[in-house]
């Protein structure tokens, strides 16, 4: 597991037009902008790259003298000198200006101190593409929801702290979970608890991320054949998100492996959630957790093993019943059960990317209204812009069609 | 003064269609750019050998420089917020921002007019009452002004498309530009 710190450095603004986005500016933390550390974090880059002041002038394109005087105070730097600048410097303009480490500086920075794969940085960018596109609804005075989460008890061990704050995320969530699509889930997650989560292709063996900071909940889940596995991924990072774990650091989740008692707790709180005590109690109706565990496992969506584990800890099974039951598969149980084709569904669907909706519906509302065009969501969709141009605002679709009721 | 602001993408089109006497008899002396969109085209003359010939102070004058922190911040939001640039590319997108920016917020540039052959730019520009032309309107009203006949204007257009370059609008004949 690789942990990142990040900085934070967030600015919201409220629902605002171009205009009045940029006088409220003037009356924010930009008007306190001072010229010299603007310089000094120029000469910060400058020194980094190991350039004379004339060579770097050079390199970036700029007229030497110009920046001379800059670099002394007598001239002030232009937006496309900041802009080269931070190109250079492999920086950020937010940074160049007011020395807030923008997070994907950091996150990359620290990458390579770990060493990390190339490969490893797939679920990184998308955590700081979700960043960056949330930090643009808000300079759109759009922010997004970002609601109060429940606190982490102050008392008893982590067990007992883990199934508290499942039963408060429960209550927050509203709904039953059992019997819910993975897909369903997703999106209550992202209403209730304003986390945005994103479906994607992520290297071998790491089965999601979670990040999160003063104004910004992710997470990225991978894309897998194993949908059970997929939603126990899911829970599991919503607990570290309520639990802090994640907080200003990227945590890459690869399930099972570290036996820290952060990941057990978040495993707890994972297998409450899923499979709240009430709700398994209800669905066993006359049954015998033993005769309903085929019927618990596919209700609940969660693997036989974690599933053995959850209604022992409940005490609804033997210690025997347990490690009987732990060795059966998903799989072989979705066959027994005659539901082979809705699991088979199950995991075609855990295998379709998906983007951050809540973000996505968000650009599409501000493009709507004009504040913003489509390039943003596009990004977020990884479409190209101009199919979605032809998807929302050039084409009808055989949806369009009366020839249906014909 | 009405000043016209056009983007690299228009330059290019003209450029690439070995046209660009054309775009100058438009501008008319009245063209402006901002400072990225000097630096663009100036990238652009590596591969497009008739930007070689251009001479940006005669065309446009001194670029105009976005500063202040204010001003800056301003064109960083527009530019991930609006024209979906990243952070981590601190120049994409950033002639068009800046662009908009100062036609939106700086009096002396407000009645201007920005040439765009983007068609993002060109939609958000329009709806945001920032007056635009694509490179169809801007032949269009060359042939209103009378200073180009509609045949000229499309064999232009046809030259524009023919070097590869698309058109957001494109002419079917020359009739088209009689609108």
């Amino acid at each position: 597991m690789g942990r990142v710190a990040v900085a934070q450095g967030r600015h919201v603004v409220g629902r605002l037009v171009y205009h009045e986005i940029v006088i409220f500016a003037i009356f924010c933390e930009d008007w306190f902008m001072a010229d010299d550390q603007v310089v000094a974090r120029v000469n910060e880059v400058i020194e980094r790259t190991g350039l004379s002041k004339k060579d770097f002038a050079s390199a970036i394109g700029i007229d030497g003298p110009k920046l001379a005087k800059s670099l002394v105070g007598k001239r002030r730097f232009t937006s496309l000198e900041l802009a080269l600048v931070a190109e250079q410097g492999d920086t950020t303009v937010d940074w160049l200006l007011t020395g807030d480490s923008t997070r994907e500086l950091v996150l990359t920075h620290r990458a390579a101190e770990y060493a990390i794969e190339a490969s490893d940085l797939v679920g990184r960018e998308t955590i700081e593409m979700l960043v960056e596109k949330l930090e643009g609804l808000h300079f759109l005075g759009r922010p997004l929801p970002f609601p109060a989460l429940p606190l982490k008890p102050a008392v008893g061990g982590y067990v007992k702290q883990a199934q508290r704050l499942a039963d408060d995320c429960l209550q927050m969530l509203g709904s039953l979970v059992g019997g819910l699509t993975n897909s369903e889930l997703i999106g209550l997650i992202e209403d209730r608890f304003g986390i945005d989560v994103v479906v994607t292709g992520l290297p071998q063996a790491c089965d999601g991320l979670s990040f999160s900071d003063g104004g910004v909940r992710a997470i990225v889940l991978a894309t897998s054949d194993a949908p059970f596995r997929q939603r126990f991924t899911l829970a599991h990072e919503v607990a570290h998100l309520v639990f802090d774990d994640s907080r200003d650091a990227v945590i890459e989740e690869r399930l099972w492996a570290d036996k820290t008692q952060t990941e057990s707790r978040a495993n707890t709180f994972a297998a409450s959630f899923l499979a709240p005590k009430s709700e398994i109690v209800a669905r066993l109706a006359e049954r015998s957790a033993v005769d309903a565990f085929d019927d618990l496992v596919l209700h609940f969506q969660m693997s036989p093993s974690a599933m053995s584990w959850r209604l022992l800890n409940e005490q609804l099974i033997s210690q025997e019943d347990q490690r009987r039951l732990e060795s059966q598969t998903a799989r072989a149980t979705a066959m027994r059960a005659g539901e082979a084709a809705e699991h088979t569904n199950r995991a075609r669907l855990a295998g379709v990317p998906r983007p951050a909706q809540r973000l996505v519906d968000a650009y599409l509302d501000a493009y709507r209204d004009g504040a913003t065009t489509l390039r943003p969501a596009a990004i977020l969709l990884g479409q190209p812009v101009e199919q979605l141009e032809l998807y929302f605002v050039d084409s009808a679709s055989a949806d369009d069609s009366a020839l249906h009721f014909a | 003064m009405q000043y016209l602001f056009p983007d690299n993408s228009v330059i290019v089109c003209f450029a690439r269609a070995d046209e660009l006497g054309v775009l100058e008899q438009y501008l008319r002396g009245k063209g402006r750019v901002v400072e990225a969109v000097s630096r663009e085209i100036s990238d652009s003359a590596g591969h497009v050998s008739a930007l070689g010939q251009m001479d940006q102070q005669v065309w446009f004058g001194d670029p105009i420089p976005i500063v202040g922190a204010v001003n800056v911040r301003a064109v960083e939001g527009v530019r991930v917020a609006v024209f979906g640039g990243g952070k981590a590319k601190p120049r994409e997108h950033l002639g068009e921002s800046q662009t908009l920016h100062l036609l939106r917020t700086d009096v002396d540039y407000q009645d201007s007019i920005w040439l765009t052959e983007d068609r993002e730019a060109f939609r958000f520009a329009q709806r945001q009452h920032v007056t635009t032309r694509d490179t169809f309107g801007i032949l269009c009203e060359m042939v209103g002004y009378l200073d180009l006949s509609t045949e000229r204007a499309f064999e232009v257009a046809q030259h524009i498309l023919d070097a590869g370059e698309p058109m957001l609008r494109e002419p079917a004949s020359p009739r088209d530009f009689l609108v």
